[in-house]
């Protein structure tokens, strides 16, 4: 496996979804308020990448109210992915639900080469991760090795984009029902990571993986240092959440995100972090 | 310096017969009557009993926490154990009262009684064992007195997640954030580290909000790995996690039929690598909290 530096947490977005939001501002903008003021180009994207030197990325999709904006979403992440061969990875967009639209959107998007599928996002959802047509999502996911990847942020605060009230002891039930496959949640997994000093947790825990996307935003200076004080590096997955640096006093590029993040990191485990662990997630496919 | 902040010594009436006293109280009976869903070890001291362990294991100071009881009368009695414990040994022994809200008015006479007769404050006041809701009135005028009185409240809290266990609390870390909101110059000791509330205050709104929030590491290695200790201290700074053990209960029941205080220290000792972090963690923080309020003048001089 080659060295790589992987962003793992990066939305991109066609055209005809920004159209469609703006027009739709009420309803899609509360997800995504700083939608209009921020670019969501690929070109962007790769020109602020060779400044933080990242060489590959992980497309993330968006849990669309409409499954057709899930399917026009994944088009798009599978043209950027032709475009750029060996650059991106893609995770599918995808509502759970929609029940059997969603898992068939899902074997169609591993048919084009998806490495994984979210990032999903339950309390926008209004389902609890024990909900039946997530858990069929959540297996199609295990049968095809593609990685989930599960908003969770902090529960106390209101964070506009990435919101998420779902009750954490259901990740630890959800950890418990898929033992072997891997579950990569954003934001640092709101708390989970202090859970693992509880054995039982650490145990459920095994396969559970933290990207670091919006964490400079949300949290203290310094808190990934803190969390690699509790959980092994390899659990830890570099991401921006380009192009939404979203909290306050948030950085506003890539490079800023990229070598905050890294700046925190010992040289022995920066490259795990910063790729090497992704990429064996993701490659696992 | 060696404070444990969190024991809980009961009326010789408790230990000379725990199963008698346990007729008088469901949810006493639900935690200590051994059963195949039930794996606690709970054990009994007298305080005399336990200033010997004390002087063996070389504790300074221990708080007596009130265990919190289904009935006010059995509430009393304790404390009245417990301040003849105070009286007893004034430099060893730190006294909580424990009410139940549901006792209203007398509960806040009781409150009124323990604070003025030199507790350091109420607790272990418990939520779920207790059943009470923490926007009870009783219980807010509770935390008032205790604001009013530069008093300490020490409650009872659970991880929200990992396995069941008999005492294992299942009210909502949300409902514990509102309490501290609502309440935010009540000085709370929140047990077994917050449930994991001390994570939280990586987020610069909640190290705010928990300004007066400490945490105690009662009954930790029966629930954590031994890392918790550092990682806690890393993440929230020593000056908020406190010593506890949750005396006399067994804390290494694989290895040990006796409770003591030595093997937990030892397992703190072997894992906080800062000398200034162990000796804050172990002591100074709780008599740096009760210095700063005024209490219990005769353990902290």
């Amino acid at each position: 496996m080659k060295k790589v530096r992987i962003d793992g947490h990066v939305h991109l977005l066609p055209q005809e979804i920004l159209s469609y939001m703006k027009k739709h501002k009420n309803s899609l903008m509360d997800r995504f308020p700083v939608a209009d003021t921020q670019v969501w180009d690929v070109e962007q994207l790769l020109a602020e990448a060779h400044e933080a030197n990242i060489d590959t990325f992980h497309l993330l999709g968006i849990q669309w109210p409409d499954s057709q904006m899930c399917k026009d979403h994944n088009d798009y992440s599978k043209e950027i992915m032709d475009a750029y061969p060996g650059l991106f990875y893609a995770s599918a967009s995808l509502n759970p639900t929609d029940g059997w639209i969603a898992v068939w959107e899902l074997e169609r998007c591993y048919l084009m080469g998806f490495s994984g599928v979210g990032e999903l996002d339950p309390c926008r959802g209004s389902y609890s991760l024990s909900h039946k047509r997530f858990l069929q999502v959540m297996e199609a996911a295990h049968i095809y090795n593609m990685v989930p990847t599960i908003n969770v942020s902090p529960p106390f605060i209101s964070i506009p984009g990435i919101d998420d009230k779902t009750p954490i002891d259901e990740f630890y039930d959800l950890a418990k029902r898929f033992p072997d496959s891997p579950i990569i949640l954003t934001h640092l997994g709101g708390a989970l990571p202090y859970y693992e000093l509880w054995p039982e947790v650490k145990e459920a825990f095994k396969h559970v993986y933290y990207d670091t996307s919006s964490t400079l935003c949300i949290y203290e200076k310094g808190a990934i240092k803190k969390v690699l004080e509790i959980v092994s590096p390899h659990k830890i997955v570099f991401g921006s959440g380009f192009p939404l640096y979203v909290g306050k006093e948030c950085t506003t590029s890539l490079l800023s995100v990229t070598t905050s993040v890294f700046d925190q990191l010992s040289s022995d485990v920066s490259n795990h972090i910063m790729g090497a662990n992704l990429q064996t997630l993701l490659e696992k496919k | 310096m060696i404070i444990d902040i969190h024991t809980h010594i009961l009326p010789e009436e408790v230990s000379d017969n725990p199963s008698a006293f346990a007729k008088k109280d469901d949810y006493f009976a639900f935690l200590t009557t051994p059963s195949p869903a039930n794996h606690t070890e709970q054990r009994y001291a007298t305080y005399q009993e336990a200033v010997t362990q004390m002087d063996t294991d070389g504790l300074d100071a221990l708080a007596i926490q009130g265990w919190g009881m289904l009935s006010h009368e059995l509430c009393v009695e304790q404390n009245t154990y417990t301040l003849e414990a105070m009286k007893a040994y004034p430099t060893r022994i730190i006294g909580f009262g424990i009410v139940h809200p549901k006792g209203g008015k007398k509960a806040l006479d009781e409150v009124e009684r323990c604070l003025a007769a030199g507790m350091a404050g109420i607790g272990e006041i418990d939520p779920y064992g207790q059943r009470f809701s923490l926007d009870d009135p009783t219980f807010l005028r509770i935390c008032d007195m205790c604001i009013e009185a530069g008093a300490l409240m020490n409650i009872h809290i659970s991880e929200t997640i990992g396995h069941s266990y008999f005492g294992k609390s299942d009210i909502p870390l949300n409902e514990y954030v509102a309490l501290i909101k609502k309440k935010p110059d009540l000085q709370i000791i929140m047990a077994h580290y917050g449930g994991g509330l001390p994570y939280w205050e990586l987020l610069p709104e909640v190290r705010q909000l928990c300004t007066n929030v400490y945490y105690d590491t009662a009954g930790s290695p029966l629930i954590c790995s031994s890392e918790v200790y550092q990682a806690t201290i890393r993440i929230c700074g020593a000056h908020k996690v406190l010593f506890g053990t949750d005396y006399p209960l067994l804390l290494f029941p694989q290895v040990e039929q006796q409770p003591n205080f030595r093997s937990i220290i030892d397992e703190i000792t072997a894992h906080v690598s800062s000398d200034e972090d162990r000796r804050a963690l172990l002591g100074e923080s709780a008599r740096n909290l009760l210095v700063k309020n005024n209490l219990c003048k005769e353990v902290t001089t």
